[in-house]
């Protein structure tokens, strides 16, 4: 059965309605009809607003109903299987989270109110045309008055949503110094500035996304109040990189809800189409690439729940962690969609037809996510310089115990509300997935058969496991041997340890959610062969025609196939997706308006 | 170790030899009022010196240590406060 944090998406699904239902707002043929049109989806981000879906962004203390970044993950992949242009103009809302994370109690009530009530929409002004990632060379100054109001001045471009915004989570330069405690964090009602002294800047043109509102705001001594400026003058990029922390970490729902649709197109068009006599997805190439895609969103799956439950449990992590998970799931879900281009060979390069033409929307999209909230390159960067003192930190800590471990891995074990106050920019030498293999190693080398796991299969398992541990406590030794110099940019071979670290890390989230989930997700999850399958891949997203085993990839497409046709998420959990043709859920709205009007 | 040991001078200079091994500067190159982030340390190398410090000075210490603490000077009272106060504690 599916665990109880997953209802919430359930619901959301079903309230969508089928995406291939035409007449459904969120439909494939809306999605393409507004890309095509390079519109902003206006319809789709009323309907969710309608559905009261902001309030899953607000914490429940709040008034809202988030409590689990399981159910948030969750219902982030149901809405970007559907549209990411839509996805992605509505989660601007999560940008309110810099107020859970850095304002003062009114503040916090101010953005909730903002974001559920009003339906208000905030936009991230980080960024500067000059200076990228770059944020503590930004240029844009915020400089404060005799009265505590700051004046602004400058532009932030290319920002989403900056147009269609309703308040503004702004960093500016409060001091001229090229130190790191030069930038203060605002988050600015945008209806309360003067327009005489700020401007829009014109919506740019992109490759995905098309009709999002990517475009630019810019100052001239233009006042905000002080009540505007969330935490301390100087705190803003400590503020900015916790935020990251908490978006990178949900970014992993952005990629699976690509990854899903594009694996779902393709497998449509595979058991459709006929070649050679029989159908498309029994030829050997075919069937190889449709497993491994799937196997990849099974991975990607197990780093994005354990990462989702690991913010409420170990969020000092979150340096790193994040990192881990939103480079490696995109990376994952990127290079399965390049694969499964060349099954749909040359559907994949047409705007129309199959899926409404989705594939392509689909590939042009996804790839905005290794792109934001920190390139994939950044994200890297930082993981190579954390990473000697992350391993010193490992090398020295204490066995996680096994209770520890269900807490994180177990889905059914309820998790603490999420402790913002506990983010912190250095995780002090603890990863709590690669510290748990020493445990979850012990645990499988203790199991015994049962009715679902098999001898050969379980041997397999722990000869795997124990590869496993030779190949991190490599890694580590490398690590150490060539630490980053400091002063100096990271070299290409410190690149290639921080990925292979995260696909490291994958290979563990996934053994560790088998093994603490094995009684309750049914006989294919049971009986291993999936993780024996991440397992030789050793967490990579990249995958090879003939590197598994005909067995291993004959059961893998089974369950793909399983799950393709009777309509359930490609997942580890039994997930029911809408079924074909159901129509959203009708919005009561315009009846009581009728009523209102008959009452005058 | 006795008061002496935590000055700031002594830290100062303790400091400035760390700094020029981890960034690879020609020894005595380190000016200590001037901004750390010149000799080229970015935001997240300046958290896992911060790191460093920790271990080697036994300490328990903010992350955004060398944020708060640009500069050496700043570094050198900060931490010779810290510990002189951690030394009247276990006194």
């Amino acid at each position: 059965m599916i665990p109880k944090q997953y209802r919430e998406a359930l619901a959301f699904e079903r309230a969508l309605g089928d995406p291939n239902h035409p007449e459904n707002t969120l439909s494939f043929r809306q999605a393409i009809t507004y890309d095509e049109a390079d519109e902003f989806p206006e319809e789709a981000v009323s309907f969710l607003s309608a559905l009261g879906i902001s309030s899953a962004y607000v914490p429940r203390q709040l008034g809202g109903s988030f409590d689990s970044s399981e159910t948030f993950v969750a219902i982030g992949r149901t809405l970007a299987r559907r549209n990411m242009s839509t996805a992605v103009s509505y989660s601007t809302m999560l940008w309110s989270v810099l107020a859970w994370i850095g304002g003062d109690a009114a503040q916090q009530r101010r953005v909730a109110d903002w974001v559920q009530h009003y339906g208000l929409f905030p936009c991230l002004a980080y960024s500067e045309t000059d200076h990228g990632a770059d944020l503590s060379s930004n240029e844009l100054t915020a400089r404060r008055n005799e009265d505590g109001s700051y004046t602004l001045n400058g532009e932030k471009w290319p920002i989403n949503r900056a147009t269609r915004s309703g308040f503004l989570v702004l960093l500016a330069r409060t001091d001229y110094g090229q130190h790191l405690r030069n930038h203060t964090l605002f988050i600015i009602d945008k209806h309360k500035l003067d327009s005489r002294h700020y401007y829009q800047l014109p919506r740019v043109k992109t490759h995905g996304l098309r009709g999002c509102d990517i475009s630019g705001i810019g100052f001239r001594k233009c006042v905000i109040p002080a009540e505007a400026r969330i935490g301390q003058e100087g705190f803003g990029l400590e503020l900015a990189l916790k935020g990251f922390q908490v978006t990178r970490t949900y970014c992993t729902a952005l990629s699976l809800g690509v990854g899903d649709s594009t694996l779902r197109i393709v497998g449509d068009f595979a058991a459709k189409r006929r070649l050679y006599g029989a159908a498309m997805n029994q030829l050997p190439h075919t069937q190889h690439v449709l497993a491994n895609a799937y196997l990849s969103q099974l991975m990607g799956e197990c780093v994005s729940i354990v990462s989702a439950r690991g913010l409420h449990l170990y969020p000092e992590q979150y340096s790193t962690w994040s990192t881990i998970a939103k480079v490696h799931v995109t990376r994952m879900v990127d290079f399965s969609s390049q694969q499964l281009a060349s099954i749909l060979g040359a559907r994949y390069y047409m705007r129309e037809q199959h899926a409404e033409g989705m594939f392509q929307k689909f590939m042009r999209d996804g790839a905005i996510v290794s792109i934001f909230d920190g390139s994939s390159i950044v994200c890297l960067d930082s993981l190579a310089t954390l990473l000697p003192t992350l391993i010193r930190g490992q090398l020295n800590a204490n066995t996680a115990t096994s209770e520890d471990l269900a807490a994180l891995y177990d889905m059914n074990r309820p998790l603490p509300a999420l402790p913002y106050e506990r983010l912190d920019l250095l995780s002090r030498g603890r990863d709590a997935v690669i510290e748990s293999l020493p445990t979850l190693a012990e645990k499988i080398n203790t199991l015994t058969p049962d009715n679902y796991l098999n001898e050969e299969i379980l041997t397999r398992l722990q000869y795997l496991v124990f590869k496993l541990k030779i190949d991190i406590a490599s890694l580590q030794s490398k690590i150490l041997e060539e630490p980053p110099r400091r002063g100096e940019r990271n070299s290409a071979q410190q690149f290639c340890f921080a990925q292979h670290y995260c696909e490291i890390h994958a290979a563990i989230a996934a053994l560790g959610i088998w093994l603490y989930n094995r009684q309750t997700l049914g006989s294919f999850f049971a009986n291993g062969m999936w993780l024996q399958a991440a397992l030789m891949r050793g967490g990579r997203a990249e995958f090879k025609c003939g590197e598994l085993t005909t067995e291993i990839i004959k059961t893998l497409h089974e369950q793909c196939e399983y799950q393709r046709t009777n309509e359930q998420m490609f997942s580890l959990l039994p997930w029911p997706l809408a079924e074909k043709g159901l129509e959203e859920a009708a919005l009561n709205f315009p009846q009581e308006i009728h009523h209102d009007l008959q009452t005058i | 170790m006795t008061y002496k040991q935590y000055n700031v001078d002594s830290l100062s200079n303790t400091l400035s030899e760390m700094l020029v091994r981890e960034l690879r500067l020609p020894a005595g190159s380190v000016a200590t009022d001037q901004l750390l982030t010149q000799y080229g340390l970015d935001s997240i190398a300046a958290l896992t010196i911060a790191g460093d410090l920790e271990d080697m000075l036994g300490l328990e210490l903010p992350s955004t240590l060398l944020w708060d603490c640009p500069t050496i000077d700043h570094l050198a009272h900060y931490l010779s406060g810290v510990m002189n106060e951690r030394e009247q504690v276990v006194a």
